[in-house]
């Protein structure tokens, strides 16, 4: 009898092994901040004070950034043209640096053009007129925001808005912030971008699904990452339908109008959350190809990959994701290595 | 003396009882870590009141909330891996019969408070999802 007990124990002994999760050691907080709900959940270290401390900080960055909080130094820069803040000053150098990069893809002083098209807070949405374009378009223009040590100085009319990189740059504390409460494995959930820390607590990359913009309920693939942003922009994220048309909200500063480069949704990879962020509103205004020379222009300073929907269904990913994104075989894309 | 060794080796009744143990503790052993067939702590519960998402709850963790809405007060439960409404003070108590959901798709609708529960998730084995900053 006790022999045959003993596999029976032992099968046991197998079952719980396997079913250890580590459900007991994470800890995780909910924060509503830059008009998204953020999910930051921490597996190691002083998890506790690390999350307080970050729910503090997103607070904080939010009354700083958002343009439509009065008294916040974003506010305060559109309604006089001048504001004096360092950590501004040093989030519009950035910006700016992006900007010159991709040849103004990239432009946070779109503003008052976002704002015709009722992409703003709180407008209408309509299409503009040829004229009220043109005089928009006079405004926009990062090289003549001027940035002098901690003062920031606006060209008139110039309007500035950081939405296409201030949740990156967020992401980017809260991470600093964990580090420095001991945390060595912690994902950041963005409202749809992520920033992860480290590996999972198993030591294995977080595997990061990418949905398909059409089907919620289905996806592009899926990437094995760890340290590194990914940031999806998407022109499903906001639109509207004029006279049959489809206006979605990514526009090419180049046009004022919403972009043609014939990409649905791009996934940017960038160990930098500001750079990650803005770099996907960038790819998607710029396409595959003016996207993948801004990539190799950028190999060296801020290395980046890509995952782009094209209208066409086709998947395209840079060759640095090859090896860790895995299609989706049931999305019914065409997948496309770019080289 | 063969024959009788290959007798031996035939189950018998004792055999077929661990056989009959073993495969109903890894059906305990699955249905207790993996209801709802999700294999990991991908999955979260989604509470929206009047139509507006107020909380995502991940479902591997345990949790406890109370939400106020629209006059009656719900007490949310997240325990191995589904949630339920727990306790609510709404006239129909909907919610509460609704019992635990785990599976993505899945949803509980409290009426009066206007207050909804749905699964949301990436497919299993997946940690994160991104690209789901449509508009809500």
């Amino acid at each position: 009898m006790i022999r045959r007990i003993i596999p029976l124990l032992m099968a046991c002994v197998l079952l719980t092994g396997c079913a250890q999760t580590d459900t007991d050691s994470s800890a995780s907080k909910t924060v509503f901040a830059m008009d998204t709900i953020m999910t930051l959940t921490v597996y190691d270290g002083a998890r506790a004070d690390a999350l307080r401390a970050a729910e503090t900080e997103l607070t904080r960055l939010d009354a700083l950034l958002d343009r439509a909080a009065a008294g916040s130094a974003v506010y305060s820069l559109n309604a006089n043209g001048t504001v004096r803040s360092e950590e501004l000053s040093a989030l519009l150098s950035t910006a700016a640096e992006i900007a010159r990069e991709s040849d103004g893809a990239f432009d946070p002083t779109i503003a008052p053009v976002l704002a015709l098209w009722g992409f703003g807070s709180g407008n209408v949405y309509r299409v503009p007129g040829q004229e009220e374009l043109a005089a928009a378009l006079d405004t926009v223009g990062m090289e003549r925001v001027t940035i002098s040590g901690a003062e920031i100085t606006l060209p008139e009319h110039a309007q500035i808005d950081l939405g296409g990189i201030a949740k990156g740059y967020a992401g980017e504390r809260v991470r600093a912030i964990f580090a420095a409460h001991g945390v060595t494995s912690a994902t950041i959930d963005l409202g749809g971008d992520v920033c992860l820390l480290g590996n999972k607590p198993d030591g294995s990359p977080w595997r990061v699904a990418i949905r398909d913009p059409a089907d919620r309920e289905r996806y592009l693939g899926v990437l094995a990452a760890r340290d590194c942003f990914i940031v999806t922009s998407g022109v499903y994220e906001r639109f509207f339908m004029d006279n049959g048309v489809c206006y979605h909200h990514i526009i090419d500063p180049a046009t004022g109008c919403p972009a043609a480069s014939g990409l649905v949704s791009v996934s940017v990879v960038c160990a930098d959350g500001a750079w990650a962020d803005a770099l996907s509103t960038a790819v998607s205004v710029l396409g595959i190809q003016d996207a993948l020379a801004l990539r190799e222009r950028l190999r060296q300073s801020v290395p980046f990959e890509f995952i782009a929907l094209t209208s066409d269904g086709r998947v395209c990913y840079t060759d640095g994701v090859a090896g860790t994104f895995t299609p989706d075989g049931e999305s019914g894309y065409v997948y496309e290595p770019l080289c | 003396m063969s024959m009788n060794r290959s007798v031996k080796l035939k189950p018998n009744a004792a055999d077929l009882l661990i056989v009959a143990a073993v495969l109903l503790l890894a059906a305990l052993a699955l249905f207790r870590f993996f209801p709802g067939g999700a294999r990991d702590g991908a999955q979260s519960a989604v509470v929206s009141i009047d139509g507006k998402i107020v909380e995502r709850l991940p479902l591997f963790q345990r949790a406890q909330r109370s939400y106020t809405a629209n006059g009656y007060t719900l007490r949310v439960s997240v325990e191995d891996g589904g949630v339920r409404v727990a306790q609510s003070d709404c006239p129909t108590q909907d919610c509460v019969h609704t019992g635990v959901i785990s599976r993505r798709g899945q949803s509980i609708v409290c009426l009066p408070a206007r207050l909804t529960v749905t699964i949301e998730g990436a497919p299993d084995g997946y940690d994160l999802v991104v690209g789901q900053g449509v508009a809500e």
